[in-house]
């Protein structure tokens, strides 16, 4: 069954284009991350999933059943962790837990201090007075605390420190390989790469890119120079695909044969270079720092 | 029912609040009733009220010179003030029921929960409607203890029974009208700093339609516009309930909750 599945996804504020024909499938027991920048529409495609908002053109599924007709069924199954939590204040943890419990219409509150102890929750103090770190960490115990199929994250590293950020993937971890899809999104691919199935890249309401992290990618480098003068139809004969040139510079991408490479920078009158491999991160970057137009967009759906 | 068990918790503080400033208002106003039987202030009262033209007297739901040595006369306008506060605390109570989870950002907890829009639309409604219920019956019954007390056995109990309890039927009316209207804002409204306005707006507004259909004939019609009005204490007290109001405003306050419904659930939430 696909733990997601969106059609042609499209949604306007008013001028502004937040989603724009967003096609997108995640399997069950996937650890899916959508990564992209401030504004990509992250956070607009999740709150679609879950019906706070509605798509203008499309439709969606999340475990088989419509978003917009079958809401309250689908968050019967799913955990949703907000970027910002915003739960009342005034209430403690285990107040907010027990309340999430009995919302799922669930008698047994076993499940409350096991998840406490693993998410070092003091769960007598008010959700007011708690860290963000903490804050996070009672979202995500709300979100987890009914085993939902599917576990659906906004931006759940944000204000989390580097240890903490691992505590939570340790426990992501262990729900997903008890079953839990996970659905996450990031402003940055290194802090979810190590542990996503898969990812998708989205900018500007487009996603343009879907990886598969599980497979070998293919290498290639990227290389920038700093010189007099250079002939760019040489790199381009070459293979190199040019991300930035100025006059005295230019930065390419190659994943050609490195001893050609080497003789055709021979050839010129080079002041600096630097050549280092690139990673997924690096290739995303360029996308988003190139300003590609539409029809460079690699759809990898 | 978890819903419906956290509205309750949420807006009891501010129910006891208002609660607790009415019936201090209740009693001040009835301790000034032995002053009222006093010849002196009823000569003063009856020479200041008998200088007012007929029109203004009936905008003030007085429609001839009021004997307020009359326990009942001088508690249904006292009640006219008390109808206006309650109005504001049901107004504001609408207004900010389905507004105020989204402004706080509450509603991103509330709604990641197994729960229909329409089901939280009706634990919020029913969750404000009784404890409305509960500040009235409150208030009903404060105020019957004090009317009893402050006549000194003058009249018959069931005869101030049934006065007080056919004001406060107004009272309840009136103000279930209004919360029903601000339910109906809420879901038009943009955030929480927009209540305070809207709920004296929709009181305020709808009074002065009711003072100046009252002054002038010829818009005697407007007065079917002001729930304060149509059910103002001493309209009920000399014929009861308008019924022809109570259908009108009985049909508007239905279409409200049918569209509260239907553009809630259509709705953007703003999160």
């Amino acid at each position: 069954m696909k733990a997601i599945e969106t059609v042609h996804l499209t949604k306007n504020y008013n001028e502004i284009l937040a989603l724009k024909n967003v096609n997108l499938t995640v399997d069950e027991g996937e650890i899916f991350g959508l990564i992209g920048p401030n504004g990509a529409g992250k956070s607009t495609f999740i709150k679609i999933l879950l019906n706070f908002i509605f798509p203008n053109i499309g439709h969606c599924k999340v475990l088989d059943l419509n978003c917009t007709k079958n809401s309250a069924e689908i968050k019967k199954q799913v955990g949703y962790v907000p970027d910002e939590i915003r739960y009342d204040p005034n209430a403690s943890a285990e107040e907010l837990l027990k309340t999430t419990l009995a919302f799922h219409h669930i008698k047994t509150e076993d499940a409350i201090d096991p998840l406490c102890e693993a998410l070092e929750i003091d769960k007598s103090i008010k959700f007011g007075e708690q860290s963000i770190d903490n804050e996070k960490k009672i979202a995500i115990a709300c979100a987890l605390i009914h085993e939902p199929r599917l576990l659906i994250l906004d931006e759940p590293m944000n204000g989390l420190d580097p240890l903490m950020q691992k505590r939570l993937f340790e426990v992501l971890k262990d729900a997903n390989e008890k079953g839990t899809t996970i659905f996450l999104s990031s402003q940055n691919l290194k802090e979810v790469q190590d542990y996503c199935t898969r990812v998708a890249f989205i900018k500007e309401g487009r996603i343009f890119k879907i990886e598969d992290l599980t497979k070998v990618r293919k290498k290639y480098m990227i290389i920038e120079i700093k010189a007099e003068s250079f002939d760019l139809r040489d790199l381009e004969i070459l293979g190199g695909r040019m991300l930035n040139v100025s006059e005295n510079m230019v930065k390419f991408s190659y994943d050609g044969d490195v001893e050609k490479l080497l003789k055709t920078l021979s050839m010129m009158t080079i002041k600096d270079i630097t050549i280092k491999n690139a990673s997924l991160e690096d290739e995303v970057l360029d996308y988003y720092e190139g300003g590609h137009s539409d029809d460079t967009l690699e759809i990898g759906i | 029912m978890t819903l419906l068990k956290l509205e309750f918790k949420n807006i009891f503080r501010g129910l006891l609040f208002w609660m607790g400033i009415l019936i201090v208002v209740l009693v001040v106003f009835m301790a000034f009733f032995p002053a009222m039987e006093s010849s002196t202030i009823q000569n003063l009262v009856r020479m200041k009220q008998g200088a007012l033209p007929a029109p203004l007297l009936a905008a003030f739901g007085l429609t001839e010179v009021s004997d307020f040595s009359d326990i009942k006369v001088y508690f249904a306008f006292i009640m006219q003030f008390i109808n206006i506060a309650i109005a504001i605390y049901a107004a504001r109570a609408g207004t900010s029921a389905l507004i105020k989870e989204e402004t706080d950002g509450t509603i991103e907890y509330l709604y990641a929960q197994p729960i229909t829009r329409s089901g939280i639309v009706a634990a919020k409604m029913v969750a404000h409607f009784l404890t409305y219920c509960l500040l009235i019956i409150v208030l009903e019954m404060v105020s019957l203890i004090l009317v009893l007390v402050f006549s000194s056995g003058k009249y018959e109990v069931i005869v101030l029974l049934l006065n007080v309890k056919g004001i406060y039927l107004g009272t309840f009316i009136s103000g279930f009208i209004f919360m029903i209207l601000g339910l109906w804002f809420s879901v038009k409204l943009r955030s929480t700093r927009q209540i305070g306005l809207t709920a004296m707006w929709m009181v305020f507004g709808t009074y002065s339609i009711g003072i100046f259909a009252a002054l002038v004939d010829a818009v005697g019609f407007l007065r079917y516009l002001s729930p304060l009005d149509l059910f103002e204490p001493n309209h009920i007290l000399a014929s009861g309930i308008n019924l022809k109001a109570l259908g009108l405003w009985g049909g508007v306050v239905i279409l409200a909750i049918g569209m509260t419904f239907a553009f809630y659930n259509k709705k953007d939430l703003k999160v």
